[in-house]
């Protein structure tokens, strides 16, 4: 058996060895850096935790009064329903700096909301309540794209974001 | 005996050595392109956070 160990290590190429290595430390890496930079800066894929019947989105609080909320302290809910082929609220305006609580929901069928430009990537699904933060450190005008396709009016599904 | 064979052994894996250069520069290359477009990536998220 100690023959065949020895006959093992020796059949395996040296410089195999070294790519295998090589490659193993790079995975181990970016997993590193991803949990890292995770926790300590609070990264995290917009969380879908919270559930709605999609047939009462428009009865249920807030996603029956969509809108911007102010928080106070330059922080906004921005509640949002998105349904074909539109988002509520279609516009929007904040200053700049300001940190922007997303909520998005669909009453229909699986939108995203995404700003270019940005890490605003947000599936919005039917029975879910999708979350993200975002701040707004740069003044412009943000535009906001369906980017899941969702119908005949697809592309014309997009809304704007004004920071000023 | 047993030492012939291993003698045998090493000159085969010196062998393949010499044949899998070309394969490590490749894999070298590829690894190396790997790593840049994932720093670019992770470049990307970071600056629009």
């Amino acid at each position: 058996m100690k023959g065949d160990d020895t006959a093992m290590k020796i059949d395996m190429p040296r410089l195999e060895k070294i790519w295998l290595w090589i490659g193993g430390a790079m995975i181990v890496m970016f997993l590193a850096i991803i949990g890292y930079m995770g926790i300590s800066m609070g990264l995290h894929p917009p969380g879908q935790m919270r559930t709605i019947a999609p047939e009462a989105v428009d009865t249920t609080a807030p996603f029956n009064t969509p809108g911007l909320v102010p928080l106070g302290n330059n922080e906004y809910r921005a509640t949002v329903v998105s349904r074909v082929w539109t988002f509520q609220p279609n516009t929007m305006t904040i200053p700049v700096g300001a940190t922007v609580h997303f909520e998005v929901t669909s009453p229909d069928v699986v939108h995203g909301l995404y700003i270019p430009g940005t890490n605003v990537n947000i599936m919005a699904l039917p029975g879910r309540i999708t979350e993200y933060t975002y701040t707004f450190k740069k003044p412009g005008e943000y535009l906001v794209l369906c980017h899941e396709y969702c119908g005949t009016g697809h592309q014309n599904m997009m809304g704007k974001v004004t920071v000023q | 005996m047993a030492n012939q064979d291993l003698m045998d052994k090493g000159k085969k894996v010196e062998k393949n050595d010499s044949n899998l250069q070309g394969t490590f520069t490749g894999v070298l290359f590829i690894g190396a392109f790997i790593a840049l477009v994932w720093f670019s990536m992770f470049y990307v998220f970071i600056s629009r956070q």
